[in-house]
């Protein structure tokens, strides 16, 4: 269904007669993007855009860490493809879709033989070995809208498969998938105000499996439970992990595209986990609850655009240990108990100012963040806890240099302050190995951090509706008192 | 008109509802946490500790098998007081001294199971006194052989040191070294008859006769190596164990190689579980080990007729009940013994708390490339009025011996 999708808007894509310079503006505008927490209901896809367009891109990235969180890594690189489209129909629907590849490596990875930590954390397969993963992932998504008088309608499916491995012992081999499907509606009430909600549905598995070659030098295996604590049990009893999460986000808004244009936009996800090994014993049970609420309201004077934007979130996540008895029987469940909890509050203010001339195109976004996490081990004396104040800015500048071509020059950056950190752990009664890990994470959670990021874009049109480009970024990021990491990368792509 | 009011009511609403849930629910976890204690009351029988009057040590460790949490108590001063623990499925290890009613001093030790979950619970413990004897004692077991600088294990090299910790002279001839049958780190279910506390279960044994024996001065040792030579020569970083007082090379079995160094006297295997008569150490040390000595009238050909052990036990994946044959030999004729594995992997002990009440091993991982090497190995308490070492031994070797191993006393060869 996402080929047909993607080809059909191949085929058939229907770019309006615009100037190139006008219709790279209107493809990547800033403030639809700012406001894409809209498009989560499918039905406003139709009114995503009045222009339909598309976008192929192949890329390569290197990404050399010297400062990292040891489950991922300190290195990753690797290529993606990627192809986009958007398309309007005649009978007021419109059409969407995307197919993602990745091939990538990650180098360095630590305690972690598992995939989707925002899935399955904390309850990864892990061993202290530092290994090379290799990665693949294919991804497919697609939707479709359609207008009916004053009710819009849609609905969108994706679906994402990853796979990762190692070549060396342990060697991991994970595989997930991860399948959505979301339909939503929206009715407008007056003028321009629209009222909508939607309902996505996830249904997600992974399998993580640890084969060892060489059976005498075997590292330990630990099924981890949070904050360095593990299933003693089934540590190094089973050389496996099965995952399978099911959960619903839902969401009502209401919105004014143009007469007022403000939106309103309040979220709930709720889901749960079950972690199972050896094939027979639900060792772990996960669940997560997300409450957000965005509203946004924007101003526009002559080409001055300009849109204030709030976020409030808040996202909690309680464990369960299952607990079981060898005593007078065979292996048998003997209860259960809530042993982990995890909870981040976050809220983001920024303003987006937005202008566009003849030639030139600016656009600029300070925000600030305010972000407190904590998390914690509800029977044991051992809690994490972080507080940050992120402040920062992002800009865009494209300057038209000829009718057929154009230069894209974009630049953020972040300061990420610490406000509070508290580490209870105390890492002096974990094996030496694990609470090195956790010292040496919480060292760089715990510290200031600048990140920088800098991309040159430049677009050259080939025909009337097709347009090649190539897109050179670097960003870096500086965690105080620790050396610089950095990515590179380049893409080449065509738009049309 | 209809339509837009109640399509607004159900926007609110729903904008309402999540608010709503973004309530606090902390004070529900809090009260969750005060059910998911449970006091522990113990009761001791004391029957089997003739005279008994009283504790004066009393100490009691719970280990909880899902979270590998270590709960130590001291009851010593009252020994009815509850032990608060998480809820849980625990093992239960005691520890201590008991005063006899002649004014005596014994040691004492047990071991149970118990799951913790209700808000009150009880275990009632049969008390054992500890088996002390006047005679050698295990000092070094080391099972984890070598890596050659090229990393490649060698699996030979073996050996058991041996120590009169004593103050008088002693002899060799007719002791018994003892490899258990059960492995620390596989637990199965219902052993049927369960006799650890009796009796230690066998895999292998070990005789040096009496036309062999040597005397041991105070504090002097012997090694008992799988081959007495130099195997240094065969891998560098392997030890010099030429000057072995005992060996046991296996030369049935072709496929391993071993050889028979001439100058070296052979211990016996006289039991072994194993094909070819093996006598083999695990190289992660999941067993245990043992020293004994046959009571008068008993000898080698009447304890393999007499002390059988058939038994019967529950698969702990499946329940499947299988019989199993291998020998005994009765706690009353240990003089020394050592359970044995590594922390993460450690389910029980294959030797009753009479003879060790603890256990020790090298490494605390399992498969840790890091044992190579090394030994588990008797903590020095002083020395001897000869200048002798003197050994802890209260048999609890998790007290005793040095954890989590420590490298071979032999590393050098081999002096006395």
């Amino acid at each position: 269904m996402f080929i047909c999708l993607w080809l059909i808007s191949i085929v058939g894509y229907a770019q309006k007669d615009r100037g190139y310079f006008q219709r790279l503006n209107q493809q990547y505008d800033p403030v639809r993007q700012e406001k894409e927490v809209l498009f989560s209901n499918p039905a406003f896809m139709s009114g995503y855009s009045i222009y339909s367009f598309s976008d192929f891109d192949a890329g390569y990235g290197q990404h050399k860490k010297k400062t990292y969180l040891l489950q991922e890594g300190n290195q990753s690189k690797g290529i993606q493809v990627k192809g986009s489209s958007f398309k309007r129909l005649k009978n007021n629907s419109v059409l969407w879709g995307e197919v993602v590849y990745q091939d990538k490596q990650h180098k360095g990875v630590q305690w972690n033989s598992s995939l989707d930590l925002d899935y399955i954390g904390p309850y990864v397969l892990a061993d202290s070995t530092k290994g090379t993963n290799k990665y693949e992932s294919y991804a497919f998504m697609g939707g479709v809208a359609k207008q009916v008088s004053n009710w819009r309608f849609g609905a969108e499916m994706s679906y994402k498969a990853q796979m990762a491995h190692r070549d060396r012992d342990p060697r991991p081999k994970a595989t997930t998938s991860d399948l959505k499907l979301k339909a939503g509606i929206a009715y407008n009430l007056y003028k321009d105000i629209e009222i909508g909600t939607f309902a996505e549905l996830t249904s997600y598995k992974q399998s993580t499996d640890v084969k060892f070659f060489n059976q005498t030098g075997r590292a330990s295996l630990y099924q981890m439970t949070g904050l360095g604590e593990y299933s003693f049990y089934f540590s190094n009893k089973t050389q496996d992990a099965h995952y399978n999460y099911n959960g619903i986000h839902t969401g009502v808004s209401i919105v004014s595209h143009e007469d007022i244009d403000f939106g309103l936009v309040g979220y709930f996800t709720h889901g749960k986990l079950d972690k199972q090994v050896s094939s027979q014993y639900d060792i772990n049970r996960l669940e997560n609850k997300q409450w957000s609420i965005d509203a946004f309201k924007g101003f526009t004077i002559g080409r001055h655009r300009l849109l204030a934007h709030v976020v409030f979130s808040f996202f909690k996540r309680e464990g369960t240990d299952i607990l079981y008895t060898n005593i007078d029987t065979n292996l048998d469940k003997l209860m259960e108990r809530k042993a982990y909890k995890k909870s981040i509050d976050y809220s983001e203010f920024s303003v987006m100012y937005q202008w566009e001339g003849q030639r030139d195109f600016v656009s600029f976004k300070p925000f600030y963040i305010y972000q407190k996490e904590q998390e914690s081990m509800l029977l044991l004396d051992r809690n994490q806890s972080f507080t940050y104040g992120v402040i920062g800015g992002m800009g865009e500048y494209r300057r038209m240099l000829s009718s057929k071509s154009v230069l894209t020059l974009s630049t953020s950056v972040q300061h990420r302050a610490i406000i509070q950190a508290n580490n209870q752990l105390n890492t002096d009664l974990m094996k030496p190995s694990i609470g090195q890990w956790l010292e040496s994470d919480y060292l760089l959670k715990s510290s200031n951090c600048i990140s920088s990021n800098l991309s040159v874009r430049y677009d050259h049109q080939l025909a009337s509706k097709l347009g090649l480009y190539t897109l050179v970024e670097y960003q870096q990021e500086k965690y105080s008192e620790f050396p610089v990491n950095q990515y590179m990368g380049v893409r080449l792509g065509i738009t049309f | 008109m209809k339509k837009r009011v109640l399509a607004i009511i159900v926007a609110v609403m729903s904008l309402t509802m999540t608010t709503i849930s973004c309530s606090s629910d902390d004070t529900a976890i809090e009260n969750d946490q005060q059910s998911q204690v449970s006091n522990l009351r113990l009761e001791f029988n004391t029957n089997k500790i003739t005279g008994f009057k009283s504790f004066e040590k009393l100490t009691v460790v719970l280990v909880e098998l899902n979270t590998g949490k270590e709960i130590l108590a001291d009851l010593s001063e009252d020994s009815t007081k509850a032990i608060v623990a998480a809820k849980g499925s625990y093992r239960v290890t005691i520890d201590g001294i008991a005063i006899l009613e002649s004014g005596d001093k014994v040691g004492i030790a047990s071991n149970s199971e118990v799951k913790l979950i209700n808000a009150e619970d009880k275990l009632t413990l049969s008390l054992i006194a500890k088996a002390f004897a006047n005679d050698f004692i295990i000092e070094e077991v080391f099972f984890t052989g070598v890596v050659s600088k090229e990393g490649k294990g060698y699996n030979s090299g073996k050996y058991f040191k041996i120590t009169n910790n004593t103050d008088k002279t002693l002899s060799t001839g007719g002791l018994l070294i003892l490899r258990s049958a059960f492995n620390s780190a596989i637990k199965q279910n219902n052993y049927t008859p369960e006799i650890r506390e009796e009796a230690m279960p066998v895999g292998g044994v070990l005789y040096i006769p009496h036309e062999i024996g040597k005397e041991v001065e105070p504090g002097d040792f012997i090694v008992v190596a799988d081959m007495g030579l130099d195997h240094s020569a065969q891998v560098s970083t392997a030890f010099d164990l030429s000057g072995s007082d005992y060996e046991y090379p296996n030369m049935d079995n072709p496929r391993l190689g071993q050889v028979d160094s001439p100058g070296v006297p052979n211990a016996l295997v006289i039991y072994s579980e194993m094909n070819f008569n093996m006598f083999f150490l695990h190289n992660r040390g999941f067993e245990s080990y043992a020293i004994a000595r046959f009571p008068e009238g008993v000898t080698v050909e009447s304890w393999l007729k007499d002390y059988k052990y058939d038994y019967s036990f529950e698969f702990a994946a499946n329940g499947r009940v299988v019989d199993r044959t291998h020998y005994k030999v009765p706690n009353q004729w240990i003089l020394d013994g050592v359970n044995s594995s590594v922390q993460a992997a450690w389910e029980h002990n294959p030797i009753g708390t009479s003879v060790d009440s603890g256990y020790t091993g090298v490494g605390t991982e399992d498969g840790d490339p890091a044992r190579f090497g090394k030994s588990i190995r008797r903590k020095q308490l002083g020395v001897m009025e000869n200048g002798k070492p003197l050994y802890k031994d209260t048999n609890n070797s998790t007290e005793d011996f040095i954890q989590w191993g420590t490298e071979a006393s032999l590393k050098n060869g081999i002096v006395h």
